[in-house]
Order: C-alpha cells, then sequence, then structure tokens
C-alpha cells in the first residue's frame, strides 16, 4: 500500500481514507471535544498524510504514523483556540470585542467551542494538563487504542505511558474538584 | 458542598467524557476530502520541486566551473605565449648584438 501511495495511486489513497477516516476523526474529536472541528482537522491530517508520504521512511507502522499526525494536528488545534480566547479576553476588556463580533456577524470565536456542555468542565480540566499527559489520557479513553500503541505514538515506553496515564487521571479529578468547587 | 457530593461529580463527569459517543465521517465530509485530495494531487509534490531545483543548482554550479576552467586555461596559454614573444625577442636581442659584433 506503501508503495502505492508513493506512487500518488488514486486508488490507494481512496482506500487509506476508508481504513482510517474513522479513527482519525474519533481521535480529533476526543481531542477537541466538537464535531466540525473534529471533521476539519482530520482533513487536514490526510492532507498531511499524503503531502508528507515521501518523506516517511517506515520507521514505524503506517497507522502509528497517521495516528501521530492526527494528535500534533489536534493539539495544534487546541493552542489555536487558546490563542483565540486570550485575543477575545483582551478584546473585551478593551471592549473591541463589540466591534469584532460586528465583523464576524455575529459569532463569537468560542462559541462554537461549547458543545458538549456535561463535558465542558473536563475540558477546562484537560487544558490544565502537561501536553504527554492530556495525550497518554486521551488516547487511553479512545476505542481501539491499547497502552502499546499509545507508547508507539507517543515514542515512548510502555511503563512511561502507563505512569503519564495515572498521573494525568489524579491530575484531571484534582482539577475537576477545584472546577467544581469554585462553579458552586 | 460536601467533599463527597464532589467527588461523585468527578466520577460523573469523568464518566461522561469516556462515555463520549463515537462520530463517523459523513458522505459530505467524505466528498469534500475527495475533492481536496485531488487538487493537492495535481499540485507537483514540494519533493520533487526540491529534486528539480537541486538538479538545476548542480547544473549552474557545473556551467560556473566549465567558464572558470576555460577562462583560466585561456589565460594560461596567453602566458605561454607571451613568454615565448618574449624569448623570441630576448634571443633576437642577444642574437643580434652577437652577429653585429661579427
Amino acid at each position: 500500500m506503501l508503495l502505492q501511495l508513493r506512487a500518488g495511486n488514486q486508488a490507494a489513497y481512496n482506500e487509506l481514507v476508508l481504513l482510517y477516516s474513522n479513527k482519525v476523526m474519533n481521535t480529533c474529536y476526543r481531542f477537541l471535544l466538537n464535531k466540525v472541528d473534529a471533521e476539519d482537522v482530520s482533513q487536514e491530517v490526510f492532507i498531511e498524510v499524503f503531502q508528507s508520504i515521501q518523506s516517511f521512511r517506515g520507521d514505524s507502522k503506517l497507522s502509528t504514523w497517521i495516528y501521530q499526525i492526527a494528535v500534533s494536528k489536534s493539539l495544534d488545534e487546541i493552542k489555536k483556540r487558546k490563542r483565540k480566547k486570550r485575543i477575545a479576553a483582551i478584546e473585551h476588556i478593551l471592549h473591541l470585542d463589540e466591534v469584532s463580533n460586528w465583523l464576524s456577524g455575529g459569532i463569537m470565536p468560542d462559541q462554537s467551542i461549547q458543545e458538549n456542555e456535561k463535558i465542558n468542565e473536563v475540558m477546562q480540566a484537560l487544558d490544565r494538563l502537561p501536553d504527554n499527559q492530556r495525550v497518554a489520557f486521551t488516547l487511553s479513553k479512545i476505542e481501539g487504542y491499547n497502552n502499546v500503541e499509545i507508547a508507539e505514538i507517543m515514542n515512548t515506553t510502555l511503563m512511561a505511558v502507563e505512569s503519564l496515564i495515572s498521573r494525568a487521571k489524579r491530575k484531571v479529578c484534582t482539577e475537576l474538584e477545584i472546577i467544581l468547587k469554585n462553579r458552586k | 458542598m460536601k467533599n463527597s457530593e464532589i467527588n461523585t461529580e468527578v466520577m460523573s463527569k469523568l464518566s461522561d467524557f469516556e462515555g463520549l459517543e463515537s462520530i463517523s465521517p459523513s458522505e459530505e465530509w467524505k466528498q469534500s476530502m475527495s475533492i481536496r485530495l485531488h487538487a493537492i494531487k495535481s499540485i507537483p509534490n514540494s519533493g520533487l520541486i526540491s529534486t528539480k531545483y537541486k538538479v538545476l543548482v548542480l547544473i549552474a554550479i557545473l556551467i560556473n566551473a566549465g567558464i572558470l576552467w576555460s577562462s583560466i586555461a585561456i589565460e594560461s596559454r596567453a602566458e605561454i605565449s607571451k613568454k615565448t614573444e618574449y624569448q623570441i625577442v630576448l634571443n633576437e636581442l642577444l642574437v643580434n648584438p652577437v652577429s653585429i659584433n661579427n
């Protein structure tokens, strides 16, 4: 399949999308917790795969490489959101938000993010984790990923992944407690 | 709010996150993906572009080296011819006084 992809075979491209789109999309969705964003980012993932297929050396499995791209693109999107939030906060302080709201036709930057109210607090808690803990924890919650595969994606050992997941769980619980206490 | 209540809510939030339903690509998504891939395929690969540039740079270097080498060769040939001319003149100058004396 890899040879066919490198040769630019259209059928191989379609097969690749068919094979991995479901898992890639769900990976992005677990990180972003927004369907529209997950769809956009997963398209970016496949575009990156096709653009960089010539440079893929085959050190890891093709699937691992694709999921690595999905994780990194999702983290990039999260960073973009944080930047947007910061800008929105500054605009709010400077009363520029009314201007940008008018310019964007009434859509606020983080309006689409608040899709699932039930897990809003979990998302806030996950935002407070370091990237490696967040990746290990989030992937461990996705059906189809075992710790060995997570270790391959994160390019680390199985023991390190197990440790990251348990630390992340503890931190998420602590952060959730703080968030819920402050909310009440 | 009691700690036990908070713990229960924490567990409930976590189970909500774990039980998040999975999504699947829609037909619309597949179509737009196919269009985007087709558009990308028609654009030459960046790897190939860089290879082309490498070949062009190599050709330019070879041409420059050739020009430089040929100019050096011409200069050295000119120097040799100048030297031989001088030699002839010198010989003439040397020969002539002798012939005059004789």
